[in-house]
């Protein structure tokens, strides 16, 4: 069935991957993306080959996608969804457990360090997750993806996608080399949440970025800040 | 049966072309040649021919199937075509989410209907459906996002979008449904005459662009294109048309000239899109056709040549 879904997003959107500092490969990885429409998972699970896909789960948004009806059947049925709490106040365990139980068992996994949608053409800052991860799973390989059109595509509140040449950006996995910073581990943080949003924007193509009045200083602003950082 | 002589005739051109690449490149690997037309220099020029060959035979067998099923077929194939193109173009001009109303009424009612009014073939509201009312109708509909940022640039861009991928393309389907010399003239064969002019036309100026130099059109357009190549060019396709004479209702002067006239306007459009392309910083619309570019590479020329070559048809031919 999300084979079909696939090919069909293929053919409206005409979806690539552009293999840029990777190739496809069997490792255990967890792609990072910046998030801009709901069609964004299905736009990198299928320019990923088949045989990856199954092994490859989103992480979404539990208040979103867990809610009765139809939702919730594609989420857990379909497309294996690995749901997060994002909401402070209801949260009883660490929200970063499923994701562990996840990457235990072997998964694959695509998340959205944004947290949220932004329809721009740069991302906003990350949020600290992502972190976490890099830190417990040193084995992991961490893909950059840049999704170029898809916030057109399909924005916020619209019912029918539009056929725009919607393309998916993987560059070279992440490297962070940690001793080279501080022993301050906010320091640390925030410098390694900048550096995967770089290496994010890195991806952007030439004639975009050159295209954009105020590209420079919308990768400026949205770095994230030492005062800000609150945990 | 006209149509069918061409169809065996560009077959056998394409495969004997095709064959006479495959020698060269086969003596080339053998380091045979050293006194071949070519040169050694030429080598990348002979590789890069190789791919355009096959995407070449692609186009070639697609071509003549929407031919076999007639006028429907050959607006259903073109209707495919205005909507790749379209694709790619609104693509690369930067739009944000606040175009979304924009570009659903684009390619869901625009884009059907325009092809639907030259199907049923109704003249009056094809010729102005576009350039009027969806040149109105469109900047409407982006001002209703009310999304300030660069809305002249945004509002215009969708007007060209639509102008060129939608209006012009569909000048070359209703080629095939002209009623010529009182109605008695099968047309579908003009627009195979209008599709191998260009086609030699383009093949011509590729050729020639590569061998003669002299002064540059529009250097910082189009870095390789000069007046002496694309005067040449189009005297050639001038000589196709007048071989191709019996595809037509036109004396064999007059199709010289007609020739003549839409390989000059391909050549100027095909310089006025690379210029769009060059402002937009792209090389190639898509990667669609891989090395050969998009659908809206192929298609440059024909943007505007169409709408003359139908208008000079209508006006002295009806």
């Amino acid at each position: 069935m999300l084979d079909i879904v696939a090919q069909f997003a293929k053919l409206i959107t005409g979806t690539r991957g552009v293999w840029k500092g990777t190739i496809p490969s069997d490792k255990q990885r967890i792609y990072f993306a910046n998030h801009t429409s709901n069609l964004d998972t299905i736009i990198i699970w299928s320019s990923l080959p088949p045989h990856l896909r199954d092994k490859t789960r989103p992480v979404a948004a539990k208040d979103y996608w867990d809610k009765p009806g139809i939702r919730r059947q594609i989420a857990t049925k379909e497309l294996n969804v690995v749901l997060i709490e994002r909401n402070r106040e209801n949260r009883t365990e660490d929200p970063l457990t499923p994701l562990r139980k996840a990457l235990d068992e072997g998964s694959s996994l695509i998340i959205f360090p944004e947290g949220k949608r932004n329809s721009d053409v740069v991302p906003d800052e990350f949020k600290s997750g992502i972190y976490k991860l890099y830190q417990e799973y040193p084995n992991v390989e961490f893909i950059p993806v840049y999704l170029e059109n898809v916030a057109t595509t399909f924005p916020k509140g619209a019912f029918l996608p539009i056929p725009i040449n919607c393309k998916a950006f993987f560059g070279e996995p992440l490297k962070f080399d940690e001793d080279a910073y501080t022993e301050n581990s906010k320091v640390n943080l925030v410098a390694f949440l900048n550096h995967a949003r770089d290496e994010v924007i890195k991806l952007i193509p030439y004639h975009i970025k050159n295209n954009m009045v105020n590209f420079e200083s919308k990768v400026t602003n949205g770095r994230k800040k030492l005062t800000e950082t609150k945990e | 049966m006209n149509q069918f002589i061409v169809f065996s005739l560009l077959f056998l051109t394409l495969f004997i072309v095709n064959f006479g690449w495959y020698v060269a490149l086969f003596n080339f690997r053998e380091n045979r040649v050293i006194s071949s037309p070519f040169g050694q220099k030429n080598k990348d020029f002979l590789l890069n021919m190789g791919r355009r060959f096959k995407v070449t035979w692609f186009l070639f067998f697609v071509l003549a199937l929407a031919f076999c099923f007639g006028y429907i077929g050959l607006t259903i194939f073109f209707m495919f075509v205005s909507f790749l193109c379209l694709r790619e173009f609104v693509s690369v001009i930067h739009l944000s989410r606040s175009d979304y109303w924009s570009l659903f009424v684009s390619f869901y009612i625009f884009l059907p209907i325009q092809y639907l009014f030259v199907l049923l073939d109704v003249p009056f509201l094809f010729y102005i459906f576009i350039p009027v009312y969806a040149f109105l109708l469109s900047p409407i509909i982006t001002m209703l996002s009310g999304d300030r940022r660069e809305f002249f640039e945004r509002s215009s861009k969708f007007q060209w979008a639509q102008i060129s991928c939608i209006y012009c393309l569909s000048y070359i389907p209703a080629i095939a449904g002209l009623e010529l010399n009182n109605g008695t003239f099968e047309s579908s064969s003009l627009l195979l005459y209008f599709i191998v002019v260009l086609f030699m036309s383009d093949v011509f100026q590729y050729i020639s662009g590569n061998w003669i130099g002299g002064k540059k059109i529009a250097p910082r357009l189009s870095p390789n294109k000069t007046w002496n190549a694309m005067i040449l060019g189009v005297v050639l396709s001038g000589f196709i048309g007048f071989i191709l004479t019996p595809l037509t209702p036109f004396s064999p002067f007059a199709s010289f000239l007609i020739a003549l006239t839409i390989s000059l306007f391909g050549s100027l459009g095909r310089l006025v899109m690379s210029g769009i392309k060059r402002s937009l910083l792209i090389k190639d619309w898509s990667d669609l056709l891989g090395i050969q570019g998009g659908a809206l590479d192929r298609v440059a020329s024909m943007l505007f040549a169409a709408p003359f070559f139908y208008h000079l048809c209508r006006y002295f031919y009806i």
